[in-house]
């Protein structure tokens, strides 16, 4: 019996997402037990019990019968999505809730689990690879459609959640240097232009060195090269026509401590709670600012701040260590699964847990801008909370099936 | 070539190498993010941490003080002088507050009784903060519905009271605004009787809220402590009364009353006229403590030093004879110059004794060349001159005393006289009281003691001898040369039935801007009573009196004796002794409520000698009482009041602290019932009702209540 347990039961992922769920909990606890939102504590804890439920069903149910019924998920996902557009709520000046009885639910976090599944079933077909561009586009569709969908509400944080999963499912499928270059490039290309000059050539010029490195057709990688200097000088022109208010929204955006008022003060207070936390922390439900609200809508996306805050760097420590190992073994569960279809959903699920939590603690701590997505497991939110729990499920799933074909 | 082989040997075509390297690849992507965010964790939580705990600390702490009370101020029978009570002010933002004006203006009427269109009118105005009302007291603060009022502020205000507006202003000192003392013991003690205020450190929320801090203890205020001072509440009044009333009949400019006991040094009264309200300083000049801050020449009050010194070093006694020139005498001095020194009534062969007693400046020069620079120069130094006292009282000086070497030809001789010397009323009267204190020099002290919070004493003023100054029996003769003056010299008039006193005239001059006010006199007299114990030192200084009074015997000489009187008569132990050397067969009658010319015949016709104080028709008071057997030609003391039927007009008593309101009634023989403590709220009968003697009034008292009146 152990060893049969051992076998098939992924160890690693469930105490790890067990973990981080309790550590969430607690959090959102302290974030909210003295404040007109207290009852987020209750609401979160009952979702952690649907989230098990699923979590368990996804963990048994064969990964054959997701492969096969992927893409029925992914559509009908893909009609609450519309759905969404159509009679959804407003919430934070986003169309992205659905109601659902006295609770409501946001389409667009389980589209994540389904876009993740449909690609992985488009691409470990034995007909498709991605080395060729034709493939490689179609694949790009699967993302590109709930994208445009998403973008729409509008939650651009979202929808770029769904470029970070693509780019390293692509990569893992075999997709060449090349196209990823190109496909990574323009983001790249057009952040610089903004920021000025000097930085959008010396982008222009790792541009040149990547698309040489990688040799691939000489000219179509000068094509490219010319197609992104265009984008730049274009980026470039349009932004200094813009009126300096919508510019300073840019900047802002990708440097919140230009307004330390506006955006910024999320991050600014962020960085006051986990920096004054030091080694140690302040001690359960004494974080100064955690407890005396410092930090707007604290449990839902900048909940890092409250073991950053409250248990100090050891507290983030402990976080920022149990999602590596997870991740690490999202991993080598993908370097291992003999299924194709399982080793792609490993690292989808991989890749994205990775974007939101990289994304997530960096907005937190400066790094990076604000863009308003969830840290997995931690954050306060059912449909997250849920669909992550299912993405861990698949992880087990994947784990218990690695050594079939 | 080479690049393109080095990077062929980074990307291999094998397919199984491929797969390798990309694995490799997503995991070194995977550790490199992981590792910049923890970076940036480190940064963050690691190497800043301190610079983001102080911004954090900022951000939720509110720090609130909680002021601590200023201790209060005492007379040496805990009558309070000054103390501490917190009113409670309102402000308002009229932009604001006038939406519901008529409501608020009536409601502020109600609690002070002021009219409603005062208030309107305050908030009529373009500005955006006025005082609606000053210094409430927190009663009826609390009466104001300050929740129902849209822009009006609550502060509360500590002030500090003195109670006497103007009894002892130049001891007690004043206050800024602040409420930290700026002159007198207010500022001597401000240390210890500030306190320490407490603070709470409430925390504010991102919404800008307060609430208690749980981190942090309150720290609660420590409270001043209070001071007790050496001063007598009566003698202070009697000092400061009868110096005004010496002032105004000598046309005087300004004067000066010590009064210190000479057995122990503590300071009694200390009265400089002109004074200032300290509850609404008008000259701040006046706040100046003149019996330590201003010096002056001492004149011939000085001699006793150079008494002290001839008989000390015995090239005199009293009963040497000396001749006093007829008035003049004129002298020669080693340098070549000359002068000519008199006295103001020429005299021949005199005896020491008398020489002194007449206040001869001849006699004295001839005496100082016995003498000599350097015994005259130790005696006056032994005495504490040129020497500040050291008494605990901001301001003081230390005088002019010039050492020998510093003399010239004329010094000597003009010391003896008591000229080209600086000196401090303190001085002269502790210099006195060494005298009266069998040549013992005590140290001035004004602090009788203080205590802390709870009232229990933390300090305790005790006498300090500094040295002896002169042998005892040296001491008995000046003493004895003193009583001299009075009984038969130019202190003549300062003579008491009943009381032996030892006292020396003095005519000086100030020094003002660097040097003597050249015709601007100051007529002085200093003494102590009785003579065989001394009980009391008295200096009293007039300056610049109308020219007919300016000699020490006319000024100064009879508000000595008025004040001598008074505190005999006021204090229980020299009264009895004063009426047991005075008593006879005649029995004193009840004259009180008679008209005062009834009572003055009737007491004259017994034999008693009647001195009428005040201007009234009826006697109010007598003293001694009624019922003490007397001699013959006692001088009995008729205190007169206005009014023709009764004697006694109820006093305002409202406002008054209990202790006052008691004094108070006290001194009009009338009877107080008090209910309840702290301040006087309400009276029956009412201000101004006719009543007669020994009637009761009673008070009721609230505490820590003044009413806004008393003091604005």
């Amino acid at each position: 019996m152990p060893s049969f347990f051992k076998e098939y039961f992924d160890r690693v992922t469930a105490i790890t997402t067990i973990a981080l769920i309790g550590v969430g909990l607690m959090s959102i606890y302290s974030a909210t037990f003295d404040t007109h939102a207290a009852s987020s504590f209750y609401r979160q804890v009952i979702w952690t019990a649907i989230g098990f439920t699923a979590m368990l069903i996804t963990m048994v149910v064969p990964l054959r019968m997701i492969q096969r019924t992927a893409y029925v998920m992914f559509f009908s996902s893909l009609t609450l999505l519309l759905l969404v557009l159509v009679m959804g709520k407003v919430v934070y000046g986003s169309k992205s809730w659905l109601g659902v009885g006295g609770m409501g639910i946001q389409p667009s976090e389980f589209v994540k689990v389904t876009t993740i599944l449909a690609l992985a079933s488009y691409l470990s077909k034995s007909n498709i690879n991605v080395a060729n561009l034709k493939d490689l586009i179609k694949a790009s569709g699967f993302v590109a459609l709930p994208c445009v969908l998403i973008m729409l509400q509008p939650d651009f944080g979202t929808a770029l959640t769904f470029v970070g999963m693509l780019i390293p499912i692509l990569y893992w499928a075999g997709a060449s240097n090349f196209m990823i270059v190109i496909i990574i490039a323009p983001a790249f290309v057009a952040g610089a232009a903004i920021i000025g000059t000097t930085a959008f050539l010396i982008v222009l010029v790792l541009l040149a060195v990547a698309l040489y490195m990688v040799r691939e057709d000489r000219f179509f990688a000068t094509l490219m090269f010319g197609f992104n200097t265009m984008i730049g000088v274009f980026v470039q022109v349009v932004y200094e026509k813009l009126p300096m208010y919508q510019q300073k929204r840019i900047t802002t955006f990708l440097d919140p401590n230009n307004d330390p008022l506006g955006a910024g003060y999320n991050v600014i207070q962020a960085k006051v709670a986990i920096g004054s936390g030091g080694l140690l922390g302040k001690g359960f439900l004494h974080g100064t600012q955690t407890q005396l609200n410092f930090i707007p809508k604290q449990w839902t996306d900048f909940i890092f701040c409250v073991p950053g805050e409250e248990f100090g760097f050891v507290g983030a420590l402990v976080v920022f260590g149990l999602f590596a190992v997870l991740l690490f073994h999202g991993v080598k569960l993908a370097s291992t699964a003999k299924n194709k279809f399982g080793s792609l959903v490993a690292i989808g699920v991989t890749a994205l847990l990775t974007f939101h939590v990289l994304v997530n603690i960096g907005m937190t701590m400066g790094l990076m801008p604000v863009i308003g997505i969830p840290l997995p497991f931690l954050s306060y939110g059912g449909s997250s909370l849920c669909s992550y729990m299912i993405m861990a499920g698949l992880l087990m799933n994947v784990y218990a099936n690695r050594k079939e074909y | 070539m080479k690049i393109k082989a080095y990077i062929e040997q980074l990307f291999p075509a094998d397919p199984a190498i491929r797969y390798r390297w990309r694995l490799l690849c997503v995991k070194a992507g995977f550790v490199g993010l992981f590792l910049i965010v923890m970076g940036r964790l480190i940064m963050i939580q690691g190497l800043n941490a301190s610079k983001y705990r102080e911004a954090a600390r900022k951000q939720y702490e509110a720090r609130v003080v909680l002021p601590a009370v200023r201790g209060s101020i005492y007379d040496r029978d805990g009558n309070i002088l000054a103390s501490t009570s917190t009113f409670v002010s309102f402000t308002a933002d009229p932009q604001i507050a006038s939406d519901d004006e008529r409501f608020i203006a009536s409601q502020f009427s109600l609690c002070t009784g002021k009219p409603e269109q005062e208030y309107l009118q305050k908030l009529k105005t373009d500005l955006r903060f006025v005082y609606l009302e000053k210094h409430v007291r927190p009663d009826l603060a609390a009466k104001i519905p300050l929740s129902k009022m849209a822009g009006v502020v609550k502060m509360n205000d500590p002030v500090r009271m003195h109670h006497y507006d103007e009894f002892a202003s130049q001891i007690i000192g004043a206050t800024n605004s602040q409420n930290a003392g700026v002159s007198g013991v207010e500022r001597e003690f401000d240390p210890v009787l500030r306190g320490t205020d407490g603070f709470v450190i409430m925390q504010k929320d991102g919404l800008g809220r307060k609430r208690p801090s749980t981190d942090y203890p309150r720290q609660e205020p420590i409270n001043g402590h209070s001071v007790y001072l050496t001063i007598d509440f009566t003698y202070q009044s009697i000092a400061e009364e009868e110096l005004k009333k010496g002032i105004q009949q000598t046309k005087a400019e300004a004067g000066i009353v010590v009064m210190l006991k000479p057995s122990t040094g503590e300071v009694l009264a200390m009265a400089n006229y002109p004074t200032t309200n300290l509850n609404d300083i008008g000259n701040a000049d006046a706040l100046k403590n003149r019996t330590i801050g201003d010096m002056f020449e001492p004149g011939s009050v000085f001699k006793i030093v150079t008494a002290s010194a001839a008989l000390s070093a015995n090239v005199v006694s009293l009963s040497t004879h000396f001749y006093a020139e007829m008035g003049r005498y004129h002298v020669t001095f080693a340098d070549g110059r000359s002068r000519t020194i008199s006295d103001t009534h020429g005299m021949g062969d005199v005896t020491f004794a008398d020489a002194m007693a007449h206040s001869s400046n001849i006699v004295m020069a001839k005496v100082s060349n016995l003498i000599g620079a350097d015994r005259l120069y130790t005696q006056a130094r032994n005495f504490g001159f040129g020497i500040s006292t050291g008494i605990e009282l901001p301001g003081e000086i230390s005088g002019e005393l010039k050492k020998p070497a510093e003399w010239s030809g004329a010094t000597l001789n003009s010391m003896a006289y008591g000229y080209e010397v600086g000196v401090t009323p303190l001085q002269i009267v502790s210099a006195y009281g060494a005298i009266a204190n069998n040549g013992i020099l005590m140290k001035p002290y004004i602090l009788r003691n203080e205590t802390d919070a709870a009232g229990t004493i933390v300090r305790e003023g005790t006498p300090q001898m500094i040295r002896r100054v002169i042998p005892e029996d040296v001491a008995r003769q000046v003493k004895s040369m003193l009583v001299g003056v009075v009984d038969h010299g130019t202190g003549k008039g300062a003579a008491l039935k009943g009381t032996t006193i030892a006292g020396k005239t003095g005519t000086s001059r100030k020094y003002v801007n660097g040097g003597y006010e050249n015709g601007v006199y100051n007529a002085s007299f200093v003494g102590f009573f009785p003579a065989e114990d001394p009980e009391v030192a008295i200096l009293v200084i007039i300056e610049h009196p109308a020219m007919e009074y300016y000699t020490g015997a006319m000024a100064s000489v009879p508000v000595f004796r008025a004040i001598a009187e008074r505190i005999i008569n006021n204090n229980g132990a020299l009264t009895r002794t004063m009426v047991a050397e005075r008593s006879g067969s005649i029995v004193l009658p009840d004259v009180r409520t008679l008209a005062a010319k009834n009572a003055a015949s009737m007491l004259e016709t017994i034999g008693m000698t009647v001195h009428i104080v005040g201007n009234g028709t009826v006697v109010r008071h007598q003293s001694p009482d009624p019922g003490n057997a007397l001699a013959a030609g006692s001088i009995v003391e008729l205190i007169t009041t206005e009014d023709a039927t009764m004697a006694h007009l109820v006093p305002d008593l409202r406002g008054m602290s209990a202790r006052r309101a008691v004094n108070t009634l006290g001194s009009e023989h009338l009877i107080a019932v008090l209910i309840g403590s702290g301040c006087v709220v309400s009276q029956t009968p009412e201000p101004g009702v006719p009543v007669r003697a020994g009637e009761k009034i009673v008070m009721h008292c609230e505490p820590n209540q003044i009413s806004t009146a008393q003091l604005y």
